[in-house]
């Protein structure tokens, strides 16, 4: 049971059920605020910035970007796994806390969810963009084919992520939409009496003709748990095959069992750190302060503080192994090449904004002082995206063979094409803002009683 | 053309007591219409699923297909020795766990709109009186057998259970 007395009040201000319809419908059914275009305008741009990168990648060539024999995976992987594990959160947000049963996901799994639906498109385009030659792309599915049939490798890690993630995209996508059917129920309802024809027709096409008969209710939310009970293990599994990309090869640094785990956790931070930095922005600027409460961002720090402990204890972990293992270029990467050497900078920026910033949850005055935490969670994206530069840039400019050492600079193609990613998951999350109710009424609604210290107000004023 | 009655609640705990209520006098509510589930109305309607069944269902169906198939292609269709693997190598547990769940999902996802008979563009079979929004309605179906005294009945007992509206005949 949820004891309001203990955990605080998960919804303020006093709302009637009519009041949370009304409030969570208006963003779509108002004009968006001005901050809105410029930002659109902004995202717009770098998302162009982006096309023309991959527009050059393609038709010149992998040569454009800064890699080279040695440094075959730049950016581009980076940039895949910063992007896949901010994806995971969102999911792995919204269906962890649902099979927990925690309320306090309601007001926030929308938003988590369809962070990961674009994260996750941004992440796609990496690997696809990378393999060269995107015209032969279907060549990565198994279908009958005029060599033989040659099958795939079924044994190889990089097919296995072209299931686990496309199955991931289908997964979460489905469990995003099916969760909004509902909402767009109610704003069908809503056009309905104001006689906006347009939203109407839209709306009542994307509802699925909804009527919250009890009978579909029950049938939806048995839908919503086998959903989430399957998307669970997904999530654990796609980081899990993602770290395998690494962890399945010999290079120093990358060959070692803590990798699946490590990727998870790593995952599940990133993305907590991104749902913050999202919630934050959703309150301040549509001023949702009733809906996410000073509790709900208080309960994600505490729970970053936890995951943040166990990276820096992962990354000790590797570190001791490296040593304690007593291969010598396993030690040699961790500590000539890691802890000092040419990248010593981007280890420290990893350990400081994962493992040590974080830390400062540990007090409430931060945990609830807003901008402080603000802060925090970007300093929280930045780490993670370090921690995988860290791991694919140490590990490949130097390996085995000191003939073989390269350094490794990104073009600025790749950094455009890196903005670009940015610029569309912008886009996605904007365009969210707008068309799409940011919160769950319908669930919001189902926890209202339970969490209100007052009784819930029938009447409207 | 058929007729029903209907009670428009505000409150949702006042539902389930009024449900048990009718079923002591012998009527069957057909349908209770809400914004959000409320746990107390399925239980007094004492509606069940077997979804959960169909979904294992789906997981098999899944699993079978996907060993099939990669046992078809990697041992008879064009065996390739990979890394020194055997055929049929473990390491297919991966792609197999992975498409039990996209086979469950689809699966119970297609059953759920069959079943719900829903899709783009389907019209709601009741969308007045704000059920998305904050009002929940008790539908009972006024059948042949019902006489006009019976129905005024029923509209008392909705009426005195706390209903802020109540509708025959619509």
């Amino acid at each position: 049971m949820y004891d309001v007395k203990v955990r605080g009040s998960l919804i303020e201000g006093n709302k009637s059920y009519h009041q949370i319809s009304e409030d969570i419908s208006k963003p779509v059914e108002n004009k968006p605020p001005k901050w809105w275009y410029i930002a659109m305008s902004i995202s717009t741009i770098m998302l162009l910035g982006g096309i023309w990168a991959v527009y050059i990648t393609i038709s010149e060539g992998i040569g454009t970007w800064g890699l080279n024999n040695s440094v075959a995976w730049g950016w581009g992987i980076i940039n895949f796994v910063w992007w896949i594990g901010i994806g995971h959160a969102g999911t792995a947000f919204s269906i962890f806390l649902l099979i927990l049963r925690q309320k306090w996901r309601t007001s926030i799994n929308r938003a988590a969810e369809a962070m990961t639906i674009f994260a996750v498109l941004a992440a796609g385009l990496f690997p696809m963009i990378h393999m060269g030659r995107i015209w032969f792309a279907f060549y990565i599915f198994p279908y009958p084919n005029t060599r033989g049939p040659l099958w795939l490798n079924f044994n190889s890690p990089l097919f296995w992520d072209v299931v686990a993630i496309s199955t991931y995209l289908m997964v979460s996508a489905t469990f995003w939409y099916v969760g909004m059917i509902p909402d767009f129920a109610t704003i069908r309802d809503r056009a309905k009496k104001t006689g906006s024809k347009i939203r109407e027709g839209i709306y009542g096409m994307m509802s699925f003709g909804w009527d919250g008969s009890t009978r579909t209710w029950l049938r939806y939310e048995t839908l919503a748990a086998i959903l989430g009970g399957l998307a669970a293990p997904l999530v654990i599994s796609v980081h899990s095959i993602v770290s395998m990309d690494f962890a399945t090869s010999v290079m120093p640094g990358w060959h070692t069992t803590i990798f699946p785990p490590y990727f998870v956790i790593g995952a599940i931070f990133s993305g907590f750190g991104m749902v913050l930095t999202l919630m934050i922005i959703i309150r301040k600027m549509y001023k949702f302060q009733e809906y996410v409460t000073k509790d709900h961002i208080n309960a994600i720090g505490r729970i970053l503080t936890f995951i943040s402990l166990i990276m820096g204890t992962a990354y000790m972990t590797e570190i001791f192994i490296a040593w304690y293992s007593g291969s010598e270029y396993e030690f040699y990467t961790f500590f000539m090449n890691r802890i000092t050497g040419d990248y010593y900078w981007a280890f420290y920026i990893m350990i400081t904004c994962n493992a040590i910033i974080p830390q400062l949850f540990w007090f409430e005055k931060v945990r609830t002082n807003i901008t402080l935490v603000f802060i925090i969670s970007i300093f929280i994206n930045i780490g993670m995206w370090f921690e995988r530069y860290v791991i694919v840039v140490t590990s490949l400019t130097k390996d085995y063979l000191p003939s073989a050492w390269a350094d490794y600079s990104p073009s600025y193609i790749e950094i455009m094409f890196y903005l670009g990613t940015i610029g569309l998951f912008l886009v996605g999350v904007l365009g969210f803002f707008k068309f799409i109710p940011m919160f769950a009424a319908s669930e919001i609604k189902g926890i209202l009683r339970s969490t209100s210290e007052k009784p819930v107000r029938l009447e409207d004023n | 053309m058929q007729k029903n009655i209907i009670g428009i609640y505000k409150d949702e705990t006042l539902i389930a007591p009024v449900i048990n209520q009718l079923r002591e006098q012998g009527v069957e509510v057909k349908d209770v219409y809400t914004p959000f589930p409320v746990n107390d109305i399925i239980e007094a309607m004492k509606l069940k699923t077997n979804f959960p069944y169909f979904a294992f269902a789906f997981g098999v169906i899944g699993f079978s297909l996907t060993f099939l198939f990669l046992y078809w292609t990697s041992a008879i269709s064009y065996p390739l020795v990979l890394g020194g693997k055997p055929y049929l190598s473990l390491s297919f547990v991966v792609i197999i766990f992975v498409m039990v769940i996209n086979v469950t999902v689809t699966g119970s996802l297609i059953a759920f709109f069959v079943r719900e008979k829903k899709g783009p563009g389907t019209k709601p079979k009741f969308d007045s009186e704000d059920v998305n929004d904050d009002k929940f309605v008790v539908f009972i179906d006024k059948t042949a057998k019902m006489t006009d005294d019976d129905s005024a009945k029923i509209s008392d007992i909705l009426r005195s259970s706390g209903a802020v509206d109540v509708k025959e005949n619509v």
